[in-house]
């Protein structure tokens, strides 16, 4: 065939062009369509084919070559133009042109598997089509199905029984957690996953699952999974008890164990726990209703490495022997009991310095080892008075958290002594004390060693609070993230304190691109004293564009983002996102017309004189502002607001 | 109808009712805290998950006339607080469309 000479062989080719029919008319090429090739190799498109109509003895050299992308050991010279044929595939086409001597082909590589089946002779030199997946060691293929998240591995698995196999690899599956889909996955779904991916699963997560016993699937799930590290079972509601037990039973490595709300839990699970679960470090059984405090004393007792424990609203905590276990113990760093009502004083004492504990002459203290503690939860046990609170002192030296919102009882002489002895506090939660007075913020907070640590402090329903005690708290704490002062007497002064805070401990920043973030957030609705001039100095100061003279201007690094009485919250909204863009200019355009706008409020007074030309105002006030925003003319409801402190 | 699922809240404080514990909604949702409901008191919250409401009445508050929805959890059924459809007094407006849940019937589950 490569003899013959070019002239010859371009003739009949071009003859063959024209005779072609457009649709595939097989018949007359003899050749079976239902070929084992995906693409109808030899049938002819209604773009020019040249390769269905030369026999095929002259034909598959060539078009076995076409097959191979350059590749210098194909038959050169191969005289007719080769389209590689496929149905529908018009686009994928790579279109050569009439190969010449030796020019090496210059087409891409057909599909593999296609070429392999088209070359009939086994004269051409060919190179073997290489099946990457099939080729591929295995620990690859399940690492490319480890990036697809649950729900389109389960799709996936339908594909092929490989793809299925693959798919319930336990490997991935280590990690189950039903957070994003625990509404829409049915039960036996869920038992089918769990129970394929069996001892693999380490980190089991079905909060909310409230689907699992509801077909009797968990006794499957429990003896499949043995090798539990985290479990979180929250909201399981329908779980029973026996399958509960079950799955402590089997599952030795647990270490961390979430079994918040469920009434399974009584005090037996608490003690299977303990004789199975060795290595249990945070164990949280909040609102379990059926069981008290004894459980946690047993769990405390026989978990040497248990750091967190979570018992809100678990009764009995009036128990001194529990107490005495904690006391003993003390190995935890975590320890809320949120909700115990039935903590009392002399538990609590109990529980920091064991009972009856030698007292040292000198000091009045008691001379015991130091608690561990590192976080410390007594919101809303009511029943906590100055006695038992104030025992803290001085024996929680890595406190670093505090919760003491809603123990109504409790005075300054409750806190003086474990703010002058905890350097390391960064989180105080204070809320709902209303005994507590000024002098324990002025003397002891801004004085205390943690002052320059705390991070969050909340004082809300505080309502003997007010700006003597909070000004020299703004002026010591420079580590401040968060306050809540909400329902206090504070003023403006300590919110333009806060700005002054802010500014001082900021750096600024001479790019004039740089975006700032909220460095502090301050809460202060419900505050009566709170009016529009101090939140206006807070706006103010967040977009200031310091100038010092001679220099370049810098921009703020940090921000305040604050949260006031719902009037005016829109407008500092849409000030706090227009600093946040970088948009100063726009941002004090609105402060200024926002300033214009409440002084005209306050001048014209609440009702009579004045009503008709403060609404004028307004009405204007709303239409320039409305002009200058991008995107113009969309008008936001502004609260008509008569008198602006009073809710 | 089928089970009834939960909806989970991601925040750091989060109120839910104090009986099933189901999360109600956010401490960054609160618009106010200084209202009085029949068990004492009560917050102003913008948004709130899991609760059903039921029939509007028309109520007269210490704010004026107002038309409000008492709200339950979709849990356990307790009511919880309730919402305004409507208020009549053009300063009250701004309640319109949000949730007032009373503490008493709150827990902190965070």
């Amino acid at each position: 065939m490569e003899g013959q000479p070019k002239g010859k062989r371009r003739q009949r080719l071009l003859n063959r062009i024209q005779r072609i029919s457009s649709s595939p008319s097989l018949a007359q090429l003899g050749r079976p369509r239902a070929s084992s090739a995906p693409y109808g190799t030899r049938g002819t498109l209604s773009c020019v084919s040249l390769a269905g109509t030369s026999p095929f003895g002259q034909h598959t050299p060539s078009s076995s070559s076409s097959g191979y992308f350059s590749n210098g050991q194909s038959i050169p010279g191969s005289p007719t133009v080769e389209f590689p044929a496929f149905d529908g595939i018009e686009t994928r086409l790579a279109i050569r042109k009439v190969n010449n001597g030796s020019t090496p082909c210059l087409t891409s590589a057909l599909p593999t598997e296609f070429a392999a089946t088209r070359s009939q002779s086994g004269t051409a030199v060919r190179k073997l089509p290489y099946d990457f997946w099939a080729n591929m060691p295995d620990e690859i293929r399940v690492h490319i199905f480890s990036y697809l998240r649950p729900k389109e591995l389960v799709r996936v698995s339908r594909v092929n029984k490989e793809f299925h196999g693959y798919c319930f690899d336990g490997q991935l599956w280590t990690r189950f957690d039903a957070t994003d889909f625990y509404q829409n996955i049915p039960a036996e779904s869920l038992a089918k996953i769990i129970v394929a991916a069996g001892p693999f699963v380490k980190d089991l997560n079905l909060r909310g699952c409230v689907q699992v016993e509801h077909c009797k699937r968990a006794e499957v799930v429990v003896t499949a999974c043995k090798n539990l590290i985290n479990a979180t079972l929250e909201g399981c509601r329908n779980f029973q008890k026996s399958t509960l037990h079950n799955l402590i039973k089997a599952n030795e490595k647990l270490a961390n164990l979430n079994l918040t709300g469920l009434p399974a839990v009584t005090n037996s699970t608490c003690r299977i726990i303990s004789q199975h679960c060795p290595q249990l470090a945070t164990f949280n059984v909040s609102w379990c209703k059926h069981m008290d405090a004894r459980g946690i004393k047993i769990v405390v007792l026989n978990c040497p490495k248990l750091r967190d424990v979570r018992a809100g609203e678990i009764k009995g905590f009036d128990n001194i022997e529990v107490a005495q276990a904690i006391f003993d113990t003390n190995r935890l760093e975590r320890l809320v009991l949120n909700g115990c009502v039935e903590l009392t004083d002399d538990a609590l004492r109990t529980m920091v310095h064991g009972t009856k504990p030698e007292i040292d002459i000198l000091t009045d203290r008691p001379v015991v080892p130091a608690r561990k503690l590192r976080h410390l939860d007594l919101s809303r046990c009511r029943h906590l008075t100055d006695r038992g609170v104030a025992a803290l002192g001085y024996l929680v030296p890595e406190l670093e958290g505090l919760q003491l919102s809603g123990c109504t009882a409790l005075t300054d002489s409750a806190l003086e002594p474990i703010l002058a002895t905890t350097p390391y506090l960064t989180h105080l939660e204070l809320e709902d004390l209303s005994e507590l007075t000024n002098s324990i913020l002025s003397e002891h907070l801004a004085k205390a060693p943690c002052a320059a640590k705390l991070e969050h402090l909340s004082v809300s329903y505080c309502e003997s609070l007010s700006d003597a005690g909070m000004l020299p708290v703004f002026k010591k704490c420079v580590s401040l993230r968060s306050v809540d002062m909400d329902n206090t007497r504070i003023g403006d002064l300590v919110l333009a304190e806060a700005a002054a805070m802010v500014r001082t401990r900021a750096a600024r920043s001479s790019v004039r691109g740089s975006r700032p973030c909220i460095g502090l957030h301050l809460v202060v609705y419900d505050c009566q004293m709170v009016t529009w001039t101090g939140i206006r100095e807070i706006l103010s100061w967040n977009a200031e564009i310091r100038n010092p003279s001679g220099t370049a201007p810098t921009y703020p690094t940090e921000i305040i983002g604050l949260k006031c009485f719902y009037g005016w919250q829109q407008t500092v909204d849409q000030h706090t996102q227009r600093v946040l863009r970088g948009d100063y200019s726009a941002a004090g355009r609105l402060e200024r017309k926002w300033a214009d706008y409440m002084q005209a409020v306050e001048e014209a007074g609440a009702t009579g004189a004045g009503i008709r030309r403060r609404r004028r105002r307004a009405r204007e006030a709303q239409l320039l502002h409305a002009d200058e925003e991008e995107g113009g003319g969309r008008r936001r409801a502004r609260t008509v607001a008569s008198s602006c402190a009073i809710m | 109808m089928g089970l009834a699922y939960n909806t989970y809240l991601n925040s750091n404080k989060i109120y839910g009712c104090k009986n099933c514990k189901a999360h109600l909604s956010n401490h960054d949702d609160i618009i106010s805290r200084n209202f009085r409901g029949q068990h004492g008191k009560a917050y102003l919250f913008n948004m709130v998950v899991n609760v059903e409401t039921e029939d509007p009445i028309e109520r007269s508050m210490t704010t004026g006339r107002h038309i409000v929805r008492d709200i339950k959890c979709k849990q356990c059924k307790e009511t919880v607080g309730w919402k305004y459809d409507k208020a009549y007094e053009s300063s009250e407006k701004y309640k319109e469309g949000k949730f007032i849940l009373e503490a008493e019937l709150l827990c902190n589950v965070s």
